[in-house]
């Protein structure tokens, strides 16, 4: 049986005050805060889940969204497995900023790195709140793209741990694996998941898995 | 008791929910299932894997996704008594300065090229503790009068193979379980043969107690591994960054013992130097032009917005220069800047748009100097598989407000205050750090674009030295080896020229492995090539070479300007050490004969002076 972990890095794009960082801890806090290994506030979060026999480590790193700090964004991606995209369904420029770090992780982040497209704040479409982003533009957006794409709300929880699993299951982590077991001597760092390295069975799963 | 269980998501046509699902995520509507899988929190406190109602779900399972618990007692008890290293241990490390401070290389080591020779030895000197604490472990638990029971030698084998087995896991930051296995080939200290062949079930308590044990010997070597980059640091303060007297003790005040200059290691790649230079003064100047009120860092950085620097700033600023002055080695300091973090994040809530701001505040308002330097020392010199997750945030936000920071001209700012800024300081704020000295294109890499490699460390493209313990010849045999392949391997060996030992004329090989390193110091005072780091260089030039064509411009000017320099120094060695028979004429005529193709290019070259090339390198095995 494997029993293996594996360690995502995920990171948090979208313009400020998208709720990038409510959806992480929303995901990270829940039932298991007991659980939770130290952090550095919500900057960095990690949070474990069995996805079929596996267990995937998600190393979170957030960044900074204003729009002064989006040249150090690389910095952070830099590595990165997987990247949620959020943008609030409120606001339309935080989608059109979000088709930004779309197409900037396809040019400059790791070739096969999984990206989820997270339509946040959707409990306000129920609290007088004025939808601005059509779905249908979200999952036009994620299909053309090859992007995973949910709709969540960080404030009630709704669709936040889908997200996370759609991510889980879609890196290739038995390629990982059998990479670790090749070269036990191998840093750690290379433990993780080297999506170039590995041939991602999984086809692009676009459009919305929930 | 059975639970609720979902299987999300539910289009998914291969998800298997008895595979997948262990625990309700949350009790009642949560459509996901996750495990809550065994956390090992700082202090070592184990929490159960899952609990007492869902043992079914628990059985798939097996005892070894986890570490056994230790209580902190225990641990206590095994690492308070580690407060140094072992002697066998401590001596690597000299070894290590030792042979650092030899004058072996052609050229000064730059920065990176140090840092991957301090990657190596931590590497090696992780395996050395992983050797050491396991042979404790197995003295300890041997029969010590060397002749135990055939029924003791087998389980004593069982067990050392069951050690084989499951002391490879090594912990990582406190989490015991994403380690990498070590070979039990490399690192078995007994034969896991027995002359009975007798295999014996190890009981379950067996398997604990040496489940134990072996997190234990891990929680000492992470203890070992900490000690090894402060003492190496702590040497290195005491004997110097100099080669030129590498035993002798320099006069120190107690003060200058405490205070580690970083720059010291990166005098040799001057672009550092630079960068670190222009940065201090950016930053001093961006703290003067906001004590003038010149500019609002508040309300520029947006931190008007419920964040208030001011109660943490006299904490922030005893942790920065505990971080750029106080401490040694970069375990200590990035200690330091976890403590930062901590800190600064006034609640959980806290997100990066405020944090970055936020540290960016700090910096320009404490002035820190040589930050840039400091931050680049852990990047380079902390043991590269420690340098995750938690360090390496940390580590990536300070250098993500340093980028910031050099970034910044006057542009950035109003028009307003543009004009009040003084000659000196608008020239300061005239453009980008980094548009005036790029850093080398690795660390360059790592800074400005996405790398595709895996290795965080691993990005920074430094030779990969496997060294000391393979031998090292002195010796024409490793030219010999390679002599064949082409004469442009040739142009590039000539700057790896190793010149024999006095000793070793002849043609014999002399292993100079770590352990004989002190002989060098009867060795020649002058520029030598004897090193792999070398020997790696040329190789990798050789290689470049021969796979790309194109390059062969460039390797050739380079060649040129190796062979200026490899006469200077194969004079110099031929005149003290090796080669009596040589006379001045010969020398002349070889000097001669080989500046005459210093301006060529390779591609110019014809085969007859291809030819003369080969007849003056056979002079010169002669």
């Amino acid at each position: 049986m494997n029993t293996s972990i594996t360690s995502i890095k995920l990171v948090l794009l979208g313009e400020a005050a998208v709720g990038k960082s409510s959806v992480v801890l929303r995901f990270v806090s829940n039932d298991f805060a007991e659980n939770k290994e130290p952090t550095i506030g919500a900057a960095f979060l990690t949070q474990r889940v069995t996805i079929n026999e596996h267990t995937v480590k998600f190393e979170i790193w957030d960044t900074a969204g204003q729009e002064r700090f989006a040249s150090l964004a690389p910095m952070y991606y830099r590595n990165a497995q997987a990247a949620l995209v959020v943008y609030d369904v409120t606001k339309p420029q935080s989608f059109i900023k979000a088709r930004h770090w779309v197409k900037e992780l396809h040019e400059q982040a790791s070739k096969d790195i999984i990206i989820a497209l997270v339509g946040n704040k959707i409990d306000m479409l129920q609290e007088d709140g004025e939808r601005k982003v059509a779905r249908e533009e979200g999952e036009k957006l994620a299909e053309e793209n090859g992007l995973l794409f949910f709709e969540t709300s960080a404030k009630t929880g709704e669709n936040v741990n889908n997200v996370f699993l759609g991510i889980g299951e879609k890196i290739p982590l038995k390629n990982a694996e059998e990479q670790n077991n090749a070269n036990n001597e191998r840093e750690s760092n290379n433990q993780r998941v080297d999506l170039n390295a590995a041939n991602n069975g999984a086809s692009a799963n676009s459009g919305c898995s929930c | 008791m059975a639970r609720q269980l979902f299987t999300p998501p539910i289009t998914n046509p291969r998800f298997d929910p008895n595979q997948s699902i262990r625990e309700s995520y949350k009790n009642t509507t949560s459509s996901m299932q996750f495990q809550p899988t065994l956390h090992e929190d700082q202090s070592g406190d184990e929490k159960s894997n899952c609990d007492v109602d869902e043992k079914s779900a628990c059985s798939e399972t097996p005892d070894n996704n986890k570490s056994p618990t230790l209580t902190k007692q225990e641990i206590d008890d095994a690492l308070n008594g580690v407060s140094n290293l072992p002697p066998e241990l401590s001596r690597l490390i000299d070894i290590f300065i030792d042979d650092l401070k030899q004058p072996k290389y052609v050229r000064p080591l730059s920065v990176l090229q140090l840092s991957s020779l301090f990657q190596s030895f931590y590497i090696k000197f992780d395996k050395a503790s992983f050797q050491h604490v396991s042979s404790m472990t197995n003295n300890g638990s041997c029969n010590t009068n060397g002749s135990p029971s055939s029924f003791l030698t087998a389980k004593e084998t069982l067990s050392s193979g069951l050690s084989g087995i499951f002391a490879r896991s090594r912990s990582s930051s406190g989490n015991s379980i994403m380690r990498p296995r070590r070979s039990s080939s490399l690192f078995s200290n007994e034969s896991t043969s027995n002359s009975n062949n007798v295999t014996q079930m190890l009981s379950p308590e067996e398997i604990k107690r040496q489940l134990r044990i072996n997190e234990l010997n891990n929680m000492r070597i992470e203890k070992y591994m900490e000690f090894c980059e402060r003492d190496v640091f702590k040497k290195i303060l005491i004997v110097g960054t100099s080669v030129s007297s590498p035993n002798k003790l320099k006069n120190f005040k107690t003060h200058q013992l405490q205070t580690f200059k970083v720059g010291n290691l990166f005098r040799n790649s001057t672009e550092f130097t630079e960068y670190n230079k222009l940065l201090n003064d950016k930053i001093l100047c961006l703290s003067k032009l906001s004590i003038m009120n010149k500019i609002n860092l508040i309300k520029f950085l947006s931190l008007n917005k419920g964040i208030d620097p001011e109660p943490k700033f006299e904490e922030v600023k005893e942790i920065l220069f505990e971080f750029t002055y106080h401490s040694i080695s970069p375990c200590e300091k990035i200690k330091a800047l976890l403590k930062l973090h901590e800190i600064m994040t006034y609640s959980q809530e806290m997100s990066n748009d405020d944090y970055l701001s936020l540290l960016i505040y700090y910096i320009i308002t404490i002035v820190p100097r040589d930050i840039f330097l400091n931050a680049e020392f852990i990047r380079l010199f902390r043991y590269k598989k420690k340098l995750v997750e938690t360090e390496s945030f940390a580590l990536t936000n300070l250098e993500a407000a340093l980028v910031f920071v050099e970034g910044l001209t006057k542009n950035d700012f109003s028009n307003e205050m543009q004009d009040k800024l003084t000659e000196s300081e608008g020239k300061i704020l005239e453009s980008s750090i980094s548009s005036k000295v790029p850093l080398p294109s690795n660390t360059g890499v790592m800074h400005k674009t996405n790398g595709n490699g895996s290795g965080i460390m691993g990005e920074i493209v430094t030779p990969t030295i496997q060294r000391p313990d393979v031998t090292r010849s002195n010796s024409y045999d490793g030219f010999r080896t390679v002599f064949d392949s082409s004469l442009k391997n040739i142009i590039g060996k000539i700057r790896s020229y190793t010149p024999p030992h006095p000793n070793a004329v002849g043609g014999n090989t002399v292993h100079n492995n770590n352990s004989n390193n002190n002989n060098n110091s009867n060795n020649l005072n002058i520029p030598r090539s004897s090193s792999q780091l070398s020997i790696e260089l040329v190789n990798r030039d050789t290689l470049e070479m021969s796979i790309d064509g194109s390059r062969s411009t460039s390797s050739s000017s380079r060649s040129s300007a190796s062979l200026e320099r490899g006469n200077r120094e194969f004079t110099g060695d031929l005149t003290v050490g090796a080669n009596a028979s040589v006379n001045g004429i010969e020398k002349k005529e070889i000097q001669k004969s080989w500046k005459k193709y210093k301006d060529c290019k390779f591609e110019d070259l014809t085969i007859c002076e291809l030819r003369d090339l080969f007849e003056i390198y056979q002079k010169m095995m002669q």
